[in-house]
């Protein structure tokens, strides 16, 4: 008997531009959408059998709740699909993969997230009509098809193909410039490329393992970024908002001005936990009034922060679980765990 | 002409014979071809290799046709179909006619197969008739979109700066940039032409 074609679950959560060859642009905004969109690509019926879920109609205007439907329609159909594909935008794609790598606890199967370059605005703006036309092949239609083959590989993270190639989502970044390859990552993080066929670096053991999820709590996290000249009152009212985390982006190798330590012994003696991002130091430390965490991308942390936050009330396993590498985030390398 | 040939790999394949006679057709037409077991009749220039991979490209882009050996099921031929088919790539899927069926064509409904993808199934040397006969329709094709015209064309400095400027935001070389324009902005939306080309 011939061999059916793998099941893959097609979640819409924006990121559905597409520009159809009679040059209309057609979106997703309703469940009713997801269907008629999809008979646009008759040709995923020679690789997947695609069954289109709907999320939301626009990836800008994702919240943290929604992440949650996105981990339970993963959950419910877990066991009858071989593989999901989430379209999304790309201004919250980094966001909400890097969420769900944390998210989804035990994971067997490949998570890839995917969306089209161009947003109905794009279409319109005069001065990149010749680029969107050089690289017309390379819109949504073409990530969506290769999405949808990784996806039927053998891969057990969450993952972002998008242009050519295929990054951890916890360790991407925008790429600056005029490219398809939207984002970027460090060659360790390149899971594989695009070129006559989708080429993974190295095949991964999928699991039956069962899947694990943590739902995200309704948590306040407040981001501060910091400069020199900044005013500890400009802290202090965040502080008093009583937010259930700080995230303190410093400019400073070493951590934040002292001036700001009687601020952050306040926020940690009322219960709000203090997260320093520092990008410039080699190692994430606990520091005297604040968990310091470096060598994640800043969208990384928030999710892991957000994670951590509904995954314990205790702030001691919190700070744990921020220092503690569970997936990669940190670079490949370093010791995992959930 | 750029060729991508399709196989199954040689260690695991019944039609290493057929594969063969693919490759020799190939040959004999002189063109550059690629084949998914790594023969590549020369290579693709470093210059335009990474160009493509900064654009976001895949190689299957700088293809211009595709032939597919598909008698023996493999994971890619669906994916390398289905690219085809959103490319809008010229393909030729062949499959011996010993095997039942069309095999991954079946999931698609005979309408949904669009014009420019052949599909045939073979007996003994008919495989290479059709390989030959689907290129040499190719070549004939291309050589009427090729940019094999040359012209000198004089323009101002400030248009130099433009262009220069221009094909660096766009990744692409000041020439292609100004063929997508005369292809994509004047032709295509010249209405007049194609009424023209019509009658003619």
């Amino acid at each position: 008997m011939a061999k059916q074609l793998p099941t893959i679950t097609l979640l819409f959560a924006g990121g559905a531009t597409l520009q159809t060859e009679g040059k209309t642009i057609v979106t997703v905004q309703s469940a009713a959408d997801a269907q008629a969109w999809l008979e646009h690509f008759p040709e995923l019926n020679l690789i997947a059998k695609v069954e289109p879920v709907f999320v939301l109609a626009d990836g800008k205007d994702i919240e943290p709740e929604d992440w949650n439907s996105v981990t339970k329609i993963i959950k419910d159909r877990y066991a009858s699909t071989d593989g999901f594909v989430i379209l999304q935008g790309v201004d919250s794609m980094l966001y909400t993969g890097a969420f769900l790598s944390f998210a989804l606890q035990g994971l067997g199967k490949p998570v890839v997230l995917t969306g089209s370059p161009l947003t109905p605005e794009h279409n319109q703006a005069a001065d990149l009509q010749g680029f969107i036309s050089h690289y017309r092949t390379l819109g949504v239609r073409a990530n969506l098809i290769n999405a949808v083959q990784v996806a039927t590989k053998n891969l057990v993270e969450v993952s972002i193909l998008f242009g050519n190639q295929l990054l951890r989502a916890n360790r991407g970044r925008k790429s600056p410039g005029t490219s398809f390859n939207v984002f970027e990552a460090d060659e360790t993080d390149v899971l594989g490329r695009v070129d006559f066929g989708i080429k993974l670096k190295a095949e991964q053991q999928r699991t039956t393992d069962p899947l694990h999820v943590v739902a995200l709590q309704d948590k306040h996290v407040a981001i501060v970024r910091l400069h020199p000249g900044f005013r500890p009152d400009e802290l202090s009212r965040v502080v008093q908002e009583k937010p259930d985390a700080i995230i303190l982006h410093t400019y400073m190798q070493g951590g934040v001005p002292t001036k700001l330590a009687p601020l952050l012994r306040l926020a940690e003696q009322q219960g709000t936990a203090v997260v320093v991002f520092n990008p410039y130091l080699a190692a994430s430390v606990t520091a005297d009034t604040a968990t310091v965490i470096s060598g994640m991308s800043y969208e990384a942390l928030y999710a892991k922060v957000l994670w951590a936050l509904s995954k314990t009330t205790n702030p001691e396993i919190a700070r744990k679980l921020l220092l503690q590498p569970t997936r990669n985030e940190f670079g490949t390398g370093k010791e995992t765990g959930d | 002409m750029r060729v991508y040939f399709f196989q199954a790999p040689p260690q695991k394949s019944r039609f290493v014979g057929v594969h063969e006679d693919i490759l020799n057709v190939l040959d004999e037409k002189k063109l550059f071809y690629v084949t998914s077991d790594g023969k590549n009749s020369v290579d693709l220039p470093q210059e335009e290799l990474e160009a493509l991979n900064k654009s976001g490209g895949s190689l299957l882009d700088k293809m211009d046709a595709l032939v597919i050996e598909g008698s023996e099921p493999d994971a890619d031929l669906g994916y390398l179909l289905a690219y085809a088919m959103s490319m809008r790539r010229p393909t030729i899927y062949l499959y011996d006619k010993d095997v039942s069926n069309r095999g991954v064509l079946k999931y698609l409904g005979d309408r949904q197969v669009p014009s420019f993808i052949q599909v045939r199934s073979y007996s003994g040397d008919q495989v290479v008739a059709y390989v030959d006969q689907f290129l040499t329709g190719l070549v004939g094709e291309k050589a009427e979109h090729e940019p094999t015209v040359k012209f000198t064309l004089r323009i101002t400095p400030a248009m130099e700066r433009y262009l220069q400027w221009k094909a660096k935001q766009m990744k692409m070389t000041k020439a292609d940039f100004l063929r997508d324009q005369i292809d994509t902005q004047v032709m295509q939306r010249d209405e007049a032409y194609k009424k023209f080309l019509k009658k003619e």
